[in-house]
């Protein structure tokens, strides 16, 4: 026991000092406690001994459950923080930037020459937006599968905007195949563009997944109980052994090392505790919001972008009406019934959103709004009133999407700050939780080292 | 898969006690993903609906009712006729395909539908009503499927839209004399040198899925590669796009194609005929013959607009390549 060797020059009350033989005798236990019987102190210093390594090799675990979990779920918050999360956000903003493009890209065709700068200009802003979301995603630490997906779009991204190009150009000089073409452009971005951002989103969907259940497992805080409890016995034994064998009132040492050993334990399991919270609510206030309205926000682009197709397929639309429903019953509005649960309704109603509630209540209002719009504009196109229809298009409906997008683009803002702060808070309570367990571990230890060799060298 | 995260997620929402491990924060979303695959456009296949015209008692489709021996003058339909209940209306409610560029199709610019179907069925408002504008003809898109149902529901009084007479067809709907005759033929580069199905081996060759253009193309030009797509129109892209050699369908669409793109023509053998019609109500055979009769002196060169002139004038070809149709049959 290494603890023998402290060269602290205790000094012990004389009352105490147990009648002088040398050293060399006590270590035969010659030397007599006051009211000791000869065979019990000749024990006791041993005793002692044992009591030190026990209580020295509970704190080391107890200390090793600590920093092992501390550790652990510090890198795993901090993966999630700088890795995972921004991601996630990342793939949010492409999705939506992409979606974005290629609705004001059929607004843009659809208004024609003249009407068309504020939709083209629009298109330019999100298609620029996209791309810097992109290059932002690569930078960030990336798996090769998602690395693959951001390469397919970034390739796929010229080739889109070469088909919007020509498209345009064509309906410039007035001729129907521009239709054709930015049919072929939006097709590819919504069936393989959109999709490779999906998986994205799915992949580190499910890394959060992962990280959240690692970054809060149970084993961690069961480990460290069960070596704290150890601990605090053994010292708390210790006391009882050492008051009864020498009559001390207190040994102060051990005393404040239990204190320290508890204090650390409760320290550790409440910052654990606390972390979990903000990572509860990380995810209650702000992923899931944030991934209803991120989704609620591209099936709307995705909605709008069908409604203009519908008007330059010039009739025969009949296929992008029906993807217009489907795009609205995920949202939550089913045609011809009433809502139903979908991102947007789910977003207004989801438990941890009460904060956003008001921009999200906004938006279901807005979209209601767009949608009796887009049965005047069906009746439009129907009467083969296209003037009409494309002024409906760029008027009212236009005006009810940019209320929809301004609040629901709030609201996602909002939960993905929520989602952001939650995560960094939790990070910072388990930040230096490692370093403070072994400083007070060491601490614990020294004063259970010093507290029984005052003990042991009374038996000299 | 987001549906099983969902299901994940529902059940571990409720979080007790410090000891318990988050619950998954996955896709919370239970519909479906967000992404999925743009519609192909319900084509209306334009005159490649032909179906096989060998059901007995049909062997010919085409002759339409014998039209009037003289028109009756403009604002003064007979009495008891489909065409006085339009006169008295105010307006010819008529289908036209909004996509057809050439026959029937949207002007980028103005915004109103345009093409020779267009000028047919102006030709025919101004018979009944002396003019031809807006109030007077009301025209509304409509795909080929739907032409039966609008017939029958009375949307439409009439429907141009590069129909072809065919056997099927008629049980459903009467057809106005045949007023061109389409042929299948192909549309290649000015440079490719291509002038017949021979030289087409190895090369691509586009068509809409579910044709007969395609199924002719397969069986005309075995050592061709046939490339089906969703719509005539996208056969354009993938031609301009370098995707395929050559476009086939009827030389109607091909002259409205060749009219886009400058560095195209239209060459090859006449394939099967396509003789186009205007489809009308079965129950107003007396509104047929109306309309056969403006269509003859459409033919003849009666009225200020001929046909060819009109159709030379809306595709850009020279008024020899009109396909018009040679004699006119008629029953009676």
């Amino acid at each position: 026991m290494t603890g023998a060797t402290v060269s602290a020059t205790p000094v012990a009350p004389a009352e105490d000092r147990p009648a002088g033989p040398g050293p060399e005798d006590a270590v035969r236990g010659r030397s007599t406690a006051p009211r000791s019987g000869t065979a019990r102190s000749r024990t006791t210093p041993a005793l002692l001994r044992l009591c030190a390594l026990v209580i020295l090799l509970t704190i080391v675990a107890a200390w090793a459950a600590a920093w092992t979990s501390a550790t652990h779920r510090r890198s795993t918050v901090h993966a999630i923080g700088t890795r995972t999360e921004p991601l996630i956000v990342e793939a949010q903003q492409i999705h939506a930037a992409l979606s974005d493009a290629d609705a004001s890209a059929a607004h843009a065709f659809l208004a024609g020459g003249a009407g068309s700068a504020t939709a083209q200009t629009r298109y330019q802003a999100s298609l620029s937006a996209g791309a810097n979301a992109i290059l932002a995603a690569e930078q960030g630490q990336t798996s090769p599968a998602d690395r693959a997906a951001l390469t397919s779009i970034s390739q796929q991204l010229p080739v889109y905007a070469g088909l919007v190009g020509e498209a345009s150009a064509l309906n410039r000089q007035n001729l129907p195949l521009g239709a054709a073409y930015l049919r072929d452009a939006s097709s590819l971005m919504q069936s393989t563009i959109l999709t490779a951002t999906d998986s994205i989103t799915t992949s580190n969907a499910n890394r959060l997944d992962r990280g959240y259940r690692s970054a809060t497992r149970s084993r961690d805080v069961t480990l460290l109980l069960v070596a704290a409890i150890a601990a605090a016995i053994a010292l708390i034994v210790t006391q009882a052994l050492v008051l009864s064998r020498s009559n001390r009132i207190l040994n102060l040492p051990l005393l404040v090392a239990t204190i320290v050993v508890v204090g650390a334990v409760v320290w550790v399991v409440a910052s654990f505790s606390t972390q979990r919270s903000d990572m509860v609510r990380a995810r209650d206030q702000g992923f899931v919001p944030s991934s209803l309205l991120s989704e609620a926000r591209v099936l709307a682009f995705r909605a709008d972008g069908d409604q203009s197709l519908s008007v330059i397929a010039r009739g025969d639309g009949a296929a992008f009406d029906a993807d217009f429903n489907t795009a609205m019953t995920w949202m939550g509005f089913p045609p011809g019934s009433r809502p139903a649960s979908g991102a947007l309704t789910d977003a207004l109603h989801a438990p941890g959103a009460s904060a956003v509630a008001p921009q999200v209540s906004t938006a279901v209002s807005a979209i209601e709004a767009y949608t009796a719009t887009n049965a005047d504009i069906h009746s439009a196109v129907a009467a083969g009133n296209f003037p009409g229809a494309v002024a409906l298009v760029g008027g009212p409906s236009a005006a009810a999407f940019g209320r929809f997008d301004a609040a629901a683009s709030n609201a996602l803002a909002a939960s993905q700050q929520r989602f952001v702060s939650g995560v960094t808070a939790a990070d910072h309570r388990v930040r230096d939780l490692a370093a403070l367990v072994t400083v007070l571990a060491l601490i614990a230890a020294a004063l259970t080292i010093f507290g029984l060799q005052l003990r042991i060298r009374e038996y000299r | 898969m987001t549906r099983r995260w969902s299901l994940a997620l529902a059940g571990l929402v409720v979080l007790t006690g410090c000891a318990s491990s988050v619950a998954s924060p996955s896709s919370p979303h239970a519909g479906p993903p967000p992404s999925t695959t743009t519609p192909s456009r319900a084509t209306g296949a334009l005159s490649t609906g032909s179906t096989p015209t060998t059901t007995p008692p049909c062997t010919d489709p085409t002759p339409s009712w014998r039209p009037l021996q003289a028109m009756p003058a403009r604002g003064a339909m007979p009495a008891n006729t489909f065409e006085e209940t339009i006169l008295k209306r105010g307006y010819l409610k008529a289908g036209v395909s909004g996509d057809t560029y050439g026959f029937g199709y949207v002007d980028p610019a103005t915004l109103q539908l345009q093409g020779l179907d267009v000028e047919i069925l102006k030709e025919i408002a101004t018979a009944i009503f002396g003019r031809a504008d807006s109030t007077v003809l009301k025209l509304i898109p409509i795909t080929i499927p739907q032409v039966p149902r609008a017939i029958d529901s009375d949307q439409v009084d009439i429907v141009a839209h590069t129909m072809t007479v065919t056997c099927s067809r008629r049980t459903q709907e009467d057809f106005s004399s045949v007023y061109l005759v389409a042929h299948q033929r192909l549309l290649v580069g000015k440079d490719s040198g291509i002038t017949s199905l021979g030289q087409l081996a190895g090369k691509k060759v586009c068509a809409a899925a579910g044709t007969t253009s395609i199924t002719n193309i397969k069986k005309l030009a075995p050592a061709a590669i046939a490339v089906p797509v969703a719509s005539e129109t996208d056969c354009l892209v993938q031609f301009q796009t370098g995707g395929v050699d050559a476009v086939s369908t009827d030389d109607t669409i091909l002259d409205g194609m060749a009219k886009q793109d400058p560095y195209s023509h239209v060459v090859g053998p006449f394939l099967t005929p396509e003789p186009y019609g205007l489809a009308i109500s079965l129950t107003h055979p007396e509104f047929t013959r109306f309309v056969n009769g403006v269509l003859a002196r459409m033919l003849s060169g009666e009225t200020d607009g001929t046909l060819a002139k009109l159709y030379a004038s809306a595709l850009n070809v020279d008024t020899t390549a009109v396909p018009l149709p040679g004699t006119t049959k008629y029953r009676d």
